[in-house]
């Protein structure tokens, strides 16, 4: 993932996304790598692809249980603008739809626990949504949005 | 956002907002999904006592009665649910009689869907407390009686709330 060759970090980011279909992999890597660091450095990405790819291995990090304790935790320690939830909310704001809708997936996951809600509500996501209510134009993510 | 609208600090979040006012926006959607969503975050809002209120004053309650008669099931389920708690407030139970929507209230109980007719029935008991609309639903009373016998055995909740 140190690599400046994007073809080699897209291969890289496409095995991710495939040994994160199992769980015990997913919390391996989580547990013993700064993987969910990398993946989310990814999102400032200029390559669609690479951001894309990002994303969708964070759906996945949010649908465990210990991905999504990363998740908050990282917001909750220290409450800046460098942590994981608000890098997933600026994809909110992406050009690509495909990332949008995988910021909202991984963002409706993290939402699906009490803990989870507490959090995002903390993180002033509401106004966000609600802005977005009204700036988002494609139906698809408007439904994943409400 | 219905998710987040259910979380204990976010009637005071929401206050600050325009959400209602763009909710309200998409109740006239083209598309289902979209109607639906949006009734069923203002029924998530309106669960407690400040967003019954907010609700109510945003207007919600004439698109979400024009939806009552939607040709979609799940956007019927959707605003009767949301109608129902709104109509806990006397402004909500007035707005609906005013709105001459009675009818289509009583028709709902007809509905092919068990949670439709769960909602409707607590929507009438709600109205229903306003005596020009309690005069009206006397004309379903038959129904709601049919309801207590038939839907006891399928149904237990719809017929206890029935009767």
């Amino acid at each position: 993932m140190a690599s400046e060759d994007n073809l080699l970090r897209t291969k890289v980011l496409i095995e991710i996304n495939e040994d994160f279909h199992q769980g015990d992999k997913l919390n391996f890597a989580l547990i013993s790598s700064d993987i969910l660091y990398e993946l989310v450095r990814c999102f400032e990405e200029e390559d669609n692809v690479i951001r894309e790819l990002a994303s969708r291995a964070i759906i996945k990090v949010a649908g465990t249980e210990s991905g999504r304790t990363k998740l908050i935790e990282a917001t909750d320690e220290d409450g800046s603008e460098t942590d994981y939830t608000p890098k997933i909310r600026k994809l909110f704001d992406d050009n690509e739809v495909d990332i949008r809708a995988n910021a909202y997936k991984a963002m409706c996951s993290v939402a699906e626990f009490t803990f989870g809600i507490d959090s995002i509500i903390q993180m002033h996501i509401i106004p966000v949504l609600v802005d977005k209510l009204v700036d988002e134009k494609n139906e698809e993510i408007l439904i994943l949005i409400l | 956002m219905k998710v987040l609208n259910e979380g204990e600090q976010a009637p005071v979040v929401i206050q600050n907002t325009e959400a209602l006012k763009r909710l309200n926006g998409h109740l006239k959607s083209p598309h289902f999904k979209i109607r639906e969503l949006a009734a069923m975050n203002l029924g998530s809002i309106s669960y407690n006592s400040i967003g019954k209120e907010e609700t109510i004053n945003a207007g919600s309650i004439p698109p979400l009665c024009e939806m009552l008669t939607d040709g979609v099931s799940d956007v019927r389920t959707a605003s009767t649910r949301a109608l129902a708690s709104l109509s806990q407030y006397k402004e909500g139970k007035v707005q609906i009689y005013d709105l001459d929507k009675l009818n289509e209230i009583i028709n709902l109980l007809y509905d092919k869907n068990d949670q439709t007719r769960l909602n409707t029935v607590q929507l009438i008991c709600n109205v229903g407390e306003y005596p020009p609309a309690k005069e009206k639903f006397k004309e379903c009373l038959p129904k709601l009686t049919e309801m207590v016998g038939k839907e006891k055995e399928d149904q237990p909740l719809v017929a206890k709330y029935a009767q």
